[in-house]
């Protein structure tokens, strides 16, 4: 994956970006107490952003990935490799079928807010999780409608029995 | 002292306040199990439900369901590499490599053996410190609480894994975000950007919830296999799990011990104990200690261990003091309020002894309920780590984005969460370590208010206190102990070592 | 893989048409009632608290709910909802966008009242637009440190040592009470702000690192006042109620004298000026509307009729005093109809010098 050592560069930027604004604002308003501590931290964190831009450069200059070390990480990742075949591991460019899902799943993640703006949550959450089972996941509309219609009653009860409250959608007020 | 307590385990074991005790336990189970909801939820349905209750009886069921959600939230943290809350979220660091290697049901066994055992260690710590509240209350001054989440900040370098540089920039970020809001020593708000939601700053469950359990149900939706082939240990995997942890006797009391110390620390709460518990014990451990973070039953039990036995430590100002240690503490405090139980210093008036021993009774018996019964579910509910994620990950996204928008109830919510999700996947996808931002999210506002009121009230005068001293020795130790680790890494790296560990690594990774 | 994907896409697209059509599902619960009979019979009002679960403010309304629904007539259910957050403003935004339908309670404290005015960010509501039901006051409670050497009012003057005030956050609330503090011409008094609730405060001043705290009455009573008989903390002042002009001892604590007093005990002037009328105003925000209930001002008249008569009969109600009491240790006076009306108006039509004044000094005080 040698191609997301370009984009965490990237990133690196935006991270030391975001760090020297909020220390330029803090710098400027740091006769206020209010400013004192993120001036402390948003200086120290521009030196550590930048000293990882300047490392990671130096990294992809020097020909290696900056993507394959190790660091403290939990759960699921995607370059976890299968879990079936420890033969095929790490970098999930051999199966360029990764690259797609994950954009899909974003797009999938994305969604789901954007309909339950239109639709009250409730229903939107069944729709998109029918949607999702079937074009993404492929599975049988039989597999489909039960899993769903049971985690709508399973929903139901937690909505009711833990007084849980759902976003309200545009359709019926957002109040 | 013997007779008040053996009058309220009496009081306890009676029927009618023991069908709370298990109802409470149920829901706390049911809680931890399902990623996003926690104690808090609950606590907050039930309070209106104590109304009219005995206070043993709404002691029995508010500590119970506090005490089992940090057992039930296990499951999702081994099985599924999701954090079931906040206060288990270094538990998937070893448990899920083991759940991918089919000991998903071993590492449970330890887990709750860990859990009950820590729950019992915590309540004798209760017990214990009761007396001694004031002292410990008092002694913590705010330079001393300051150099406390100093200490706890140095960890990042030792949990780091070789990438420091990447740790601490992430810790520092975390740090940021927790100044987004008002600042409590002006009442000014900062980097707000006139977006109203961001006015009272991030909230931690829904930080907790994109940072970590998004991306990892994700992660499992791309793979689109199951956790594991199979599991290695069809039966009696749980006892043997149970059997491998209690033959680590100093991780466990070792663990119990400091995660109840932890829990009397205000500021400081379960999602940053466990990671500290979990650092602290891979930092004192001295035989395979490159075997954490991937599937070392120690780092199951250190964090499961802190997690249930920080419940008696957090009680012991909440009750000694009206300080709630926690955020359920603070819900538990207006139970007792509405059940008539005053806390405070009368909480140690004869009269009111048995109400303490209820409280002790309630964590003894709810631990062992709870680590029981999920001891029992452990071997069905392991196979979730041989289904398909699209047999759980897409519902378990909906209760996710739901989950965040009980925090605030804001619209914003959700969209933080989504964005927060997406963002932090990215972070994985990077190699950016999470755990230092939620670490420096956690401790960035008692650091900066610790900070401001130490200066403010002593001047720098108080960086020479002896226990600030003391503190600040073992601050330094960490970050020496963090980065020597790294220049271990590197001389390995550059004797060839690397070569021949590289492919075992992998495989264990596999 | 492409042309699945494609035709994956083309199914979304399907799927989300559909969607679009079926669009006009809606959960809103449509709270239906009788038409003859008493407004309320069978309906269900929800009470808007704007703070956490648990909360004094929580219990204490969840408390209030139980009886207020016997004395309505019709006996509606009335369930809390927390809306916390927002300084309570999302709570109000809140209840500001429910149906001014009488079936809209919310509560909310003085200090969102004095938000009104020093701090209207993020505010979508006009509180005059509603009408306040009923407020139950509570004092706040100074106290200094032995440890740290405070014995008595005093000794705060003739202190060698300079005098730490500690508290929550720097608001309005909290500025007048230092206003008035620093006007006693403390030796070297210093505020610090940021402390991590009412508990902490206690701790710091047991330790001697504040030398002055302020808590809640119930608060004191409940976990300070012991501290009090050992002799570790000495009772100083409270912030007292506003009764018309004046400003009067708390009724829980009849031997502690007002802030106002200490400042003539201590330099011999009379408390005058815009500083002090200021605290006035804020004073009885604080104070003695600490807990206010408030329905929308257009919600049908048959329903404000009611609970106008409703809570008439709460404040009356023993069995509903003696829970008070049991939940916050000390009296909680009430304030009805105009007499509540009159306090909020103090607020909401404070002098635009009084606001400008608060504003200055809170900057001073940062600085």
């Amino acid at each position: 994956m040698g191609d997301l050592s370009v984009v965490r560069i990237w990133a690196d930027g935006v991270v030391l970006a975001v760090f020297v604004v909020a220390a330029v604002v803090s710098l400027q308003a740091v006769a206020s107490p209010t400013y004192w501590f993120p001036a402390f931290i948003t200086v120290s964190g521009t030196l550590a952003a930048g000293y990882n831009l300047v490392a990671d450069v130096l990294r992809v200059r020097s020909g290696r990935s900056l993507t394959d070390g190790e660091i403290l990480d939990i759960g699921a990742s995607v370059a976890d490799g299968r879990a079936d075949d420890p033969g095929v591991t790490g970098p999930g460019d051999e199966d360029p079928g990764v690259r797609r899902r994950v954009f899909a799943l974003t797009a999938w993640l994305v969604a789901l807010p954007l309909l339950a703006l239109v639709i009250p949550f409730f229903y939107a959450s069944l729709i998109w999780l029918v949607a999702l089972l079937r074009v993404q996941a492929k599975q049988r509309w039989r597999t489909v409608l039960v899993s769903v219609a049971v985690f709508a009653v399973v929903l139901n009860l937690l909505i009711v029995l833990l007084a849980m409250k759902m976003p309200p959608a545009v359709l019926t007020g957002l109040g | 002292m013997l007779a008040s307590a053996l009058e309220a385990l009496q009081i306890l074991l009676s029927p009618h306040h023991l069908v709370w005790l298990f109802l409470g336990v149920g829901i706390g189970l049911v809680l931890g199990l399902v990623p996003g909801l926690g104690g808090l939820t609950g606590m907050a349905v039930l309070l209106p439900l104590i109304v009219g209750l005995e206070p043993a009886s709404g002691i029995a069921m508010l500590i119970g369901l506090n005490a089992a959600t940090t057992i039930g939230d296990t499951f999702p943290s081994v099985l599924m590499g999701v954090p079931g809350t906040a206060a288990s979220q270094a538990t998937v660091v070893d448990g899920y490599p083991m759940a991918r290697k089919g000991l998903g049901n071993v590492a449970l066994g330890a887990a709750f053996t860990s859990n009950m055992l820590g729950g019992f260690i915590g309540a004798v710590v209760l017990l214990g410190l009761i007396p001694l509240a004031r002292p410990i209350i008092v002694g913590m001054g705010s330079p001393q609480l300051f150099m406390l989440t100093l200490l706890g900040f140095s960890l990042v370098g030792v949990l780091a894994r070789g990438a420091v540089g990447p740790a601490f920039m992430s810790g520092l970020l975390g740090m940021l975000l927790a100044t987004i809001g008002s600042a409590s020593m002006t009442g000014d708000y900062r980097f707000v950007g006139g977006i109203f939601y961001l006015y009272d700053g991030l909230d931690l469950s829904i930080l907790a919830i994109g940072l970590f359990a998004i991306p990892s149900i994700l992660s499992l939706l791309t793979q689109d296999q199951a956790v594991a082939p199979m599991l290695a240990h069809q039966r009696g995997g749980v006892l043997r799990g149970a059997r491998a942890a209690l033959r680590h006797p100093r991780v466990l009391v070792g663990n119990s011990l400091l995660g109840s110390a932890l829990g009397i620390v205000p500021g400081i709460g379960g999602s940053v104990i466990d990671w500290i518990t979990y650092g602290a014990t891979k930092q004192a451990v001295r035989k395979d200690r490159d075997q954490f973070g991937k599937g070392d039953i120690r780092g199951v039990m250190a964090p499961e261990a802190a997690n249930n036995a920080k419940d008696g430590g957090v009680l012991v100002p909440t009750l000694m003091f009206g300080i709630p240690g926690s955020a359920t503490a603070a819900i538990l405090l207006g139970g007792f309020a509405t059940m008539g139980i005053s806390t405070g210093p009368s909480m140690l008036a004869p009269e009111n002894l048995y109400l303490i021993f209820v409280i002790i009774w309630t964590l003894v018996l709810a631990n062992a309920i709870g680590a029981m019964s999920s001891a029992a579910l452990a071997g069905t509910l392991s196979r979730i780590s041989l289904l398909k994620p699209y047999t759980y990950g897409p519902f378990l996204l909906v209760i996710m984005v739901i989950a965040g928008y009980q925090a605030g109830v804001r619209w914003g919510d959700v969209v933080a969460v989504v964005l927060i999700g997406l963002l932090a996947w990215l972070m994985q996808a990077l190699k950016w370590p999470r755990p230092p931002l939620l670490i420096g999210f956690v401790l960035g506002t008692g650091a900066e208010n610790y900070l401001w009121i130490s200066v403010g009230r002593y001047g720098w005068g108080w960086l020479t206190d002896p226990s600030v001293l003391l503190i600040g020795a073992l601050v330094l130790v960490t970050l020496i102990a963090g980065f020597t680790d790294v220049f271990g890494r590197l001389l390995g790296r550059f004797t060839g070592e690397r070569a021949a560990t590289g492919p075992t690594e992998e495989a264990t990774r596999g | 893989m492409s042309h699945r994907k494609t035709s994956a896409w083309a199914a979304m697209a399907a799927a989300a048409s559909l969607l679009l059509a079926g669009c006009g599902v809606t959960n809103t619960g449509a709270t239906g009632g009788s038409t003859d009979g008493p407004f309320y019979a069978g309906r269900q009002i929800t009470l808007i608290v704007p703070f956490d679960a648990g909360g004094a403010s929580d219990t204490y309304s969840r408390m209030l709910a139980g009886h207020l629904s016997k004395h309505l007539e019709g006996n509606p259910t009335i369930i809390v909802e927390n809306v916390p957050g927002g300084a309570q403003k999302d709570g109000m935004n809140r209840f500001e966008r429910s149906e001014h339908n009488g079936l809209n309670l919310v509560m909310g404290s003085g200090s969102l009242v004095s938000a009104t005015k020093f701090d209207r960010e993020g505010i979508q509501f006009d509180l005059a637009a509603y009408e306040p039901l009923v407020a139950f006051g509570g004092t706040m409670v100074i106290f200094g440190s032995t440890q740290a050497g405070v014995t008595s009012v005093e000794s705060l003057r003739n202190s060698a040592n300079p005098i730490f005030y500690g508290g929550l956050e720097l608001n309005a609330s909290e500025a007048v009470r230092t206003f008035a503090l620093e006007e006693m011409g403390l030796a070297n008094f210093e505020p610090l702000m940021g402390y991590d609730g009412g508990g902490a405060v206690t701790a710091a001043v047991l330790r001697g690192e504040l030398s002055i705290g302020n808590s809640t009455s119930s608060h004191y009573i409940e976990n300070v006042k012991q501290l009090e008989d050992e002799g570790s903390v000495v009772p100083l002042m409270t912030q007292g109620y506003v009764e018309g002009d004046e400003i009067v001892r708390d009724p829980a604590f009849p031997d502690l004298p007002t802030m106002p007093e200490v400042y003539t005990t201590l330099t011999g002037r009379t408390p005058e000026g815009i500083g002090w009328d200021t605290y006035r105003a804020l004073t009885a925000a604080q104070t003695n509307l600490l807990r206010t209930y408030w329905v929308h001002g257009d919600a049908p008249e048959e329903a404000r009729v009611a609970l106008r008569a409703a809570v008439e009969e709460l404040v009356r109600d023993e069995a509903f005093t003696a829970d008070a009491k049991k939940l916050l240790h000390v009296d909680s006076p009430p304030q009805t109809g105009a007499e509540v009306e009159a306090t909020i108006g103090q607020i909401l039509d404070l002098d635009a010098r009084s606001v400008t004044w608060l504003e200055e000094y809170m900057a001073r005080v940062r600085a």
